[in-house]
């Protein structure tokens, strides 16, 4: 009940303060109402079995086993929907199941309980239209050049010879990396190749980009300049990210709304709508006081 | 038959051993000029080796030009040289080397083919074939000629017996590193292919083969080695009689003809270095890694 009044709360808020973020954003357009995401009373549990020492935790149930598991829930009650060009993050602690509800979005999980729908249907398995960005620099291939890479979406989806071309060239444009295409992951720095991986997912330009602490692992100046750049390239196409992170000032920065979690299992705590234009100032009074308020959730 | 085709015990050697040991020094000097000339075009482990096997050579040549050793047990690298040349030129060499390759080739194909289906296959569903790991283990640890005289009684004595021990022979080290090779690939690499619109064919194009290839061909290489290994036991132990290098050293043994056991010793030498030399020509194709 109290968590269907938040949403709707913060649906109103978002129609009322509309007309600020669309001009702030420039061309971006979010289309209120129109979602591309809707999470329904989602809740996901894994079982953990221990013995001699060992613990397994696994998605099923085993059928053959003598211990009874002990169940862990990863999220529980989870309902959300996100409206088409939004930016979304989630945030919360460590363990809180944020990583486990995207890659329910992006179809390699499913539900223990609850939908997930992806415009009106429901989601089985992994779509094109909803491309991943690994925090693994791994996910990078290392045998294919940056713009073997860039043009694996493509192929994979069967785009033939000059549009595949011209595709690969605008998105190597866009994140930057134009003289490097010809260059092998090793050789590129950690922002580098994790601009590959945000080339490669817009690429083929999905309706949906989900992004799991795609800068974690990177220092603060490096990860400030990829944040500009997510966001210029959030401006520049018509296209909806979802953003796991775990630091507030990233979320503050980036979101149009920002989702905070409870500690496990994981369950909405609030809804926070950030009310600011890009590009937004990170010690202006108003972002502060944002970046305080996310503190203060966080930290209860 | 032998008799017909083997030359006699004492031939006309090609040169004698003042010319050839000239010759060695000639060609390391050619060499040496050529690295200091063309950096690039002569390797300094070409050079090195080149060195050193003509040392030996000059060592053991001289030895038996001072007849400090028994020629009939060990005769002179010139002798074996000029030996070598001859069965070439009046033909009798390159049907041996022909079968031996065939035979070894044939084998090693198939079991390529079969270990890296069947290794893939399990590498991908590792989890469900663990039970399988003690199974292979204790088969990988059995030298592929133990199953010669079962190969014999199943296939009868010729070809199909060979075939059948030189792939049980390649099969092992290809087979497990294959299988290796595909755990190395990542399950983030595997969504990576999903998230973009690929099914689990693409998986295995795009991700599994890329990951495992230098593990596949570690274990060609592996495998091959005792291919060599095992064809020519195969040989030397007549399993498929009359033809091969393996079968041309033992014949020549029981003749007490030493040259041609050490021509035909160094042929496989020089065989084997160049089928290693040409699997590890193709790492190049597989880029970007390490
Ligand atoms: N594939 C899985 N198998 C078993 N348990 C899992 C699996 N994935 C997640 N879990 C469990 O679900 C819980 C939530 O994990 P999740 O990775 O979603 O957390 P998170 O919020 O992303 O944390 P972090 O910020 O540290 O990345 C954890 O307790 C974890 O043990
Ligand atoms: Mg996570």
């Amino acid at each position: 009940m109290m968590r269907a009044s938040v949403e709707r709360n913060t649906a109103l808020q978002r129609a009322d303060n509309f007309a600020a973020g669309v001009s702030a954003a420039g061309t971006k357009t979010i289309q209120n109402g129109r979602h591309v995401i809707e999470i329904e009373n989602v809740s996901k549990s894994f079982f953990v079995y221990s013995s001699n020492g060992e613990t397994v935790i696994t998605e099923k149930k085993r059928f053959f086993s003598r211990k009874k598991p002990c169940e862990l829930v990863a999220l529980k009650d989870v309902t959300l929907s996100i409206d088409h060009g939004e930016f979304v993050s989630f945030l919360g602690p460590s363990g809180c199941g944020k990583s486990t509800l995207l890659r329910i979005l992006a179809g390699f999980e499913y539900p223990s309980s609850g939908n997930v729908k992806c415009k009106g249907e429901c989601i089985q398995g992994p779509h094109p239209q909803r491309a991943m960005v690994f925090q693994s620099e791994r996910a990078v291939f290392p045998w294919l050049t940056v713009e073997g890479n860039i043009s694996l979406g493509p192929r994979l989806q069967g785009t033939e010879g000059e549009v595949r071309k011209e595709r690969v060239a605008k998105t190597i444009e866009l994140i930057e990396l134009k003289g490097f295409e010809k260059a092998y992951p090793k050789t590129l720095s950690g922002g580098m190749l994790q601009r590959v991986a945000v080339g490669r997912a817009i690429v083929n330009h999905p309706e949906l980009l989900l992004m799991d602490e795609p800068f974690g692992a990177l220092d603060a100046q490096t990860r400030n300049n990829l944040q500009d750049h997510v966001i210029r390239i959030w401006q520049s196409i018509d296209q909806s990210i979802v953003f796991v992170t775990h630091d507030i000032e990233e979320a503050a920065y980036l979101s149009n709304r920002v989702i905070v979690f409870t500690a496990r299992p994981g369950r909405i705590r609030e809804v926070v709508t950030i009310n600011l234009p890009h590009p937004r100032e990170r010690t202006s009074p108003e972002f502060l006081e944002y970046r305080n308020h996310l503190a203060d959730l966080i930290r209860h | 038959m032998h008799g017909s085709y083997f030359p006699a015990m004492e031939r006309e050697d090609i040169i004698g051993s003042p010319l050839f040991i000239f010759i060695l020094l000639l060609l390391c000097v050619t060499l040496a000029v050529a690295r200091w000339l063309f950096p690039r075009a002569v390797s300094p482990s070409l050079l090195k080796g080149f060195l050193v096997a003509s040392g030996l050579l000059t060592v053991w040549e001289i030895l038996l030009f001072l007849k400090l050793l028994n020629p009939v047990l060990l005769p002179p690298p010139t002798r074996v040289f000029s030996n070598i040349v001859y069965l070439w030129s009046i033909g009798f060499l390159q049907p041996q080397i022909v079968s031996t390759l065939f035979r070894l080739s044939y084998a090693f194909v198939l079991a390529l083919l079969s270990a890296v289906t069947l290794g893939i296959l399990i590498g991908y569903f590792s989890g469900r074939f663990s039970s399988l790991e003690s199974l292979i283990d204790a088969a990988r640890l059995i030298p592929a000629p133990a199953w010669l005289s079962l190969a014999i009684l199943w296939f009868g004595i010729g070809y199909a017996s060979a075939i059948f021990i030189i792939w049980l022979g390649c099969f092992f080290p290809i087979f497990l590193n294959t299988v290796n090779g595909v755990s190395k690939a990542e399950p983030v690499q595997v969504e990576t292919v999903l998230t973009f619109g690929g099914d689990k064919f693409d998986v295995l194009l795009e991700v599994i083969l890329p990951v495992s290839y230098h593990h596949i061909l570690t274990g060609a290489r592996i495998g091959l080695g005792i291919g060599w290994i095992t064809v020519i036991t195969a040989e030397l132990a007549s399993v498929d009689i009359g033809a091969g290098l393996g079968w041309m050293i033992q014949d020549s043994r029981i003749l007490l003809d030493t040259t041609t056991v050490l021509s035909g010793i160094i042929v496989v030498g020089m065989l084997g270095t160049m089928t290693d030399l040409l699997l590890k020509k193709c790492e190049r194709f597989v880029q970007g890694w390490s």
